[in-house]
């Protein structure tokens, strides 16, 4: 197997000097990746990137898949073989993006997780199933929350034992929600019917917040009059004076 | 002046391996990382910085968080957007949050992390989050900030954004060695007060975050007016209590008056977490800073800098006339300078419980630089400037007798001296102590080497220092006395053979010694490795592991026998953290 990466490594040397006869020398490896990093996977065994601390900010992924992945598959982006996190993410794939790939006119569903692997590394991980929500429901919901709708439904990647979590304002299973859309007062009844409850006093007419339970967030982005739903993520601002 | 410089050659050997020891510790042990993603520098220009502004603040931001990274040690990444905006100082953070699912799970989660002693009164019946009810009655949600649920471990680590520390102009000082300039406001004390709210020194008190519901913060849990009333609101007479308002730690601000932060401290000593500051000072991370963030979640590493130190260290002898003044040395160990206080105590020891027979009338203190320069001094605390007397106000240490003398110092890392004498010559019993008032820098304070006239008792030398901080100190303390006449020149009348007694703040016996040789293999072992093996097989020596408290050293001479001779104390770096 060849790797699609293409790289030269770079090492530095840092040197701090303590007293005139003293000197305590400190390396540190880093490496210099392209600013697109192409992983192409083949047979699925592929590792695009290895590396000893890898800086994803600033870097882009492309992802191209020449096989049939099967169900269950991981595919590695970065497998990381230092000791802290991978620095940012690539600019076209965030932690918890649903990854669309192609193959022989299939299509696949993937999840970027940061952490998977080792615990430091950037997976793929299956997430195809036919329980998949629609592409419709999928584009107005935020990838956060589809991560949420099948961490509830126990739809892959959530089958099996993960780390991924998703980014939502969470509280005693109902998620916290941004909408974008027109509240209307049968809107809010069906909020209201499905469990979940509209936030006084928060938004405007066409943006507003919601309580809403997991499992009835597809419902809510089937509506034709709601364009948007995304995980509000409440915090606070505070002020010094000096 | 000289033979006592060369007398503390020991002293600069250790002061190269303590600063080595410190080195060899280093951060990389600590987990605690805290990462920051800045605004593009065009931002930082239209808020009025230059590009070595940037350059500078960037430093800054960094020397403010290894205040923390080197003394707590969760193995999280805390991840910080750091932005600006124009105006004339001050800044502010931004904070996202995590409910808690019950008062229940975030009292398991704090219970699960506690570590130090605080934590677990905290967490035990008499403390501020106890097992059991939920103290708030009414209908409302806990928070944590995201930062803080990771050290909490209720969530995983991550390097997601944990808040935005914003700045407001440039009107500040980034400089971490002249933090207090007239007109420059101190930023670094500024972004430790940002980050400390980053990860979780910050307050909702029933603010809702739009979420429709009250949320209180676990810091929230902190604030009380009295022994079992907390003080869940914004208004005047709160303060930070972890054992349920039994002890107030420190007032918080009244935001009710003043539109100042209600988690912030109140005014008083300048400190990072006050609600306001001023231009012109420093604004420390101070002793009850790291206590708060400790509680908040953070657990102490074993190897921050000044996590636990020797905070003073003191010496009580024989005052006489040159050449048998009470002589202090002292080493400041890291790469910045060191805030100290120095006394020189004499009348006021007959005031003590019992008092002190002889104690010298009228003294003076000199204190001399590495090279033996004179650099400052004093002989009544009052003839200093007002700033200085508040200082030694402030830090509890103003003596009690206006006769008495004491300096304010800041000393560069090194060797430094101070001189005991009685004003005109007079003779008796004094102390001379150096206090460490600066918990900013990676510094220490960690030796001090007296030499006094050891009589019969109660005329023994005493030595007397003070370990604060979280964790254990490792120290070793030396009375030396006939290798002193091999010094050059060499000393006269020194003590032909001392013993040497380590004792509590009870004024139990922890230790004692006679002779160095007599110690176990592994103590010897430390001597050597550390320089201070004595050359006399007839000095004393003990090496102890100690908590945070007071200790004193005692030197007499074998069989009641009179000498010149020092009583030493070195702080040979964290003994073991919490």
């Amino acid at each position: 197997m060849k790797s699609n990466f293409n790289s030269s490594p770079n090492f530095q040397v840092l040197a701090r000097s303590l007293f005139a006869a003293v000197a305590v020398f400190a390396l540190s490896t880093t490496h210099t990746f392209a600013d697109v990093v192409q992983a192409t996977y083949t047979t699925g065994a592929e590792v695009p990137v290895r590396s000893d601390g890898f800086t994803a900010t600033g870097k882009s992924v492309k992802l191209t898949l020449n096989y049939a992945p099967t169900k269950g598959t991981q595919l590695m982006v970065v497998q990381n073989t230092g000791s802290g996190l991978i620095r940012g993410t690539f600019s076209n794939l965030a932690q918890g993006q649903t990854v669309t790939l192609h193959y022989r006119g299939a299509t696949y569903q993937f999840v970027a997780h940061y952490y998977g692997g080792s615990g430091r590394d950037l997976v793929l991980l299956w997430t195809n199933s036919k329980q998949s929500l629609p592409g419709a429901t999928l584009n107005k919901l935020d990838n956060q929350l589809v991560l949420s709708v099948k961490q509830s439904r126990g739809d892959p990647p959530f089958d099996k034992p993960t780390t991924l979590r998703p980014e939502v304002y969470k509280y005693r299973g109902r998620v916290l929600v941004e909408i974008e859309g027109s509240l209307t007062r049968e809107m809010s009844d069906q909020i209201a019917s499905l469990g979940g409850q509209v936030v006084k006093g928060w938004g405007t007419a066409t943006n507003f917040r919601v309580w809403v339970p997991v499992a009835q967030l597809e419902t809510l982005a089937g509506r034709a009059d709601v364009t948007l739903i995304s995980p509000a993520r409440p915090s606070v601002t505070k002020r010094s004076t000096r | 002046m000289s033979k006592h410089i060369r007398t503390f050659g020991t002293c600069a050997r250790l002061s190269l391996l303590a600063i080595l020891a410190l080195m060899a510790s280093g951060t990389s042990a600590l987990a605690l990382a805290i990462n920051f993603t800045y605004a593009p520098d065009a931002t930082f220009t239209a808020a009025g910085l230059s590009p070595q502004d940037i350059i500078d603040m960037k430093a800054a931001n960094t020397y403010a968080s290894t205040q923390f990274t080197s003394r707590y040690s969760d193995p999280i990444n805390v991840n910080i957007m750091v932005t600006a905006m124009p105006g004339n100082g001050g800044g502010s953070s931004n904070t996202p949050f995590d409910p808690v699912d019950s008062y229940a799970a975030l009292q398991a989660a704090v219970a699960t992390d506690a570590s130090t002693a605080d934590d677990m009164t905290t967490v035990s019946a008499g403390g501020s989050i106890p097992a059991g009810t939920d103290p708030i009655a009414t209908t409302h949600v806990y928070n944590v900030a995201r930062a803080q649920a990771k050290a909490l471990g209720l969530r995983p680590d991550d390097m997601a954004n944990d808040g935005i520390f914003t700045f407001n102009g440039s009107a500040f000082t980034y400089d971490p060695n002249n933090r207090a300039v007239p007109g420059k406001s101190d930023f670094i004390g500024l972004a430790m007060h940002e980050i400390s709210e980053i990860m979780g020194r910050t307050s909702l008190m029933g603010d809702d975050l739009g979420t429709g519901t009250p949320i209180f913060a676990q810091f929230d849990l902190f604030h009380y007016t009295g022994t079992g009333i907390r003080g869940l609101n914004k208004g005047p007479g709160r303060s930070f209590s972890f054992d349920n308002g039994t002890t107030l730690l420190k007032a918080f601000n009244d935001e009710t008056a003043n539109m100042g932060d209600n988690q912030d401290w109140a005014d008083g000593t300048n400190d990072a977490f006050n609600a306001f500051g001023t231009d012109g000072v420093l604004n420390d991370f101070s002793a009850v800073d790291m206590q708060v963030m400790d509680i908040v979640g953070y657990n102490f590493g074993t190897g921050g800098p000044a996590t636990i130190k020797l905070a003073n260290i003191s010496t009580r002898g024989t005052v006489q006339p040159d050449p048998n003044a009470l002589i202090g040395g002292f080493i400041v160990t890291g790469t910045q300078p060191k805030k100290v206080i120095l006394r020189a105590i004499g009348p006021s020891l007959g005031n003590a419980n019992p008092p002190v027979v002889g104690a010298l009338a009228d003294p003076i203190l000199e204190l001399h630089d590495g090279t033996g320069a004179l650099v400052a001094t004093n002989d009544n605390w009052r003839d200093l400037s007002a700033a200085d007397q508040q200082t030694l106000t402030d830090n509890g240490v103003a003596p009690t007798d206006d006769l008495e003398s004491a300096l304010v110092a800041t000393l560069q890392p090194g060797s430094a001296t101070a001189i005991v004498r009685g004003v005109n010559n007079t003779s008796g019993i004094g102390l001379v102590e150096a206090y460490d008032i600066d918990n900013t820098v990676d510094s220490k304070l960690a030796n001090i080497s007296t030499r006094g006239l050891v009589q019969p008792d109660p005329n023994a030398l005493i030595g007397g220092f003070i370990v604060t901080g979280a964790g254990t100190e490792s120290v070793i303390v030396r009375a030396i006395g006939p290798s002193l006449a091999n010094a050059n020149p060499p000393v006269a009348g020194a003590l032909a053979d001392p013993t040497l007694e380590l004792h509590d703040g009870n004024g139990a016996l922890l230790a004692m010694n006679d002779n160095w040789r007599d110690l176990s293999a592994a103590d010897q072992l430390t001597l050597t490795n550390n320089g201070v093996a004595p050359t006399d097989d007839a000095e004393s020596a003990l090496v102890a592991t100690l908590p945070p408290g007071n200790n004193t050293a005692i030197v007499r001479g074998v069989n009641g026998t009179s000498g010149v001779a020092l009583v030493e104390v070195y702080g040979i770096g964290v003994g073991a953290g919490p």
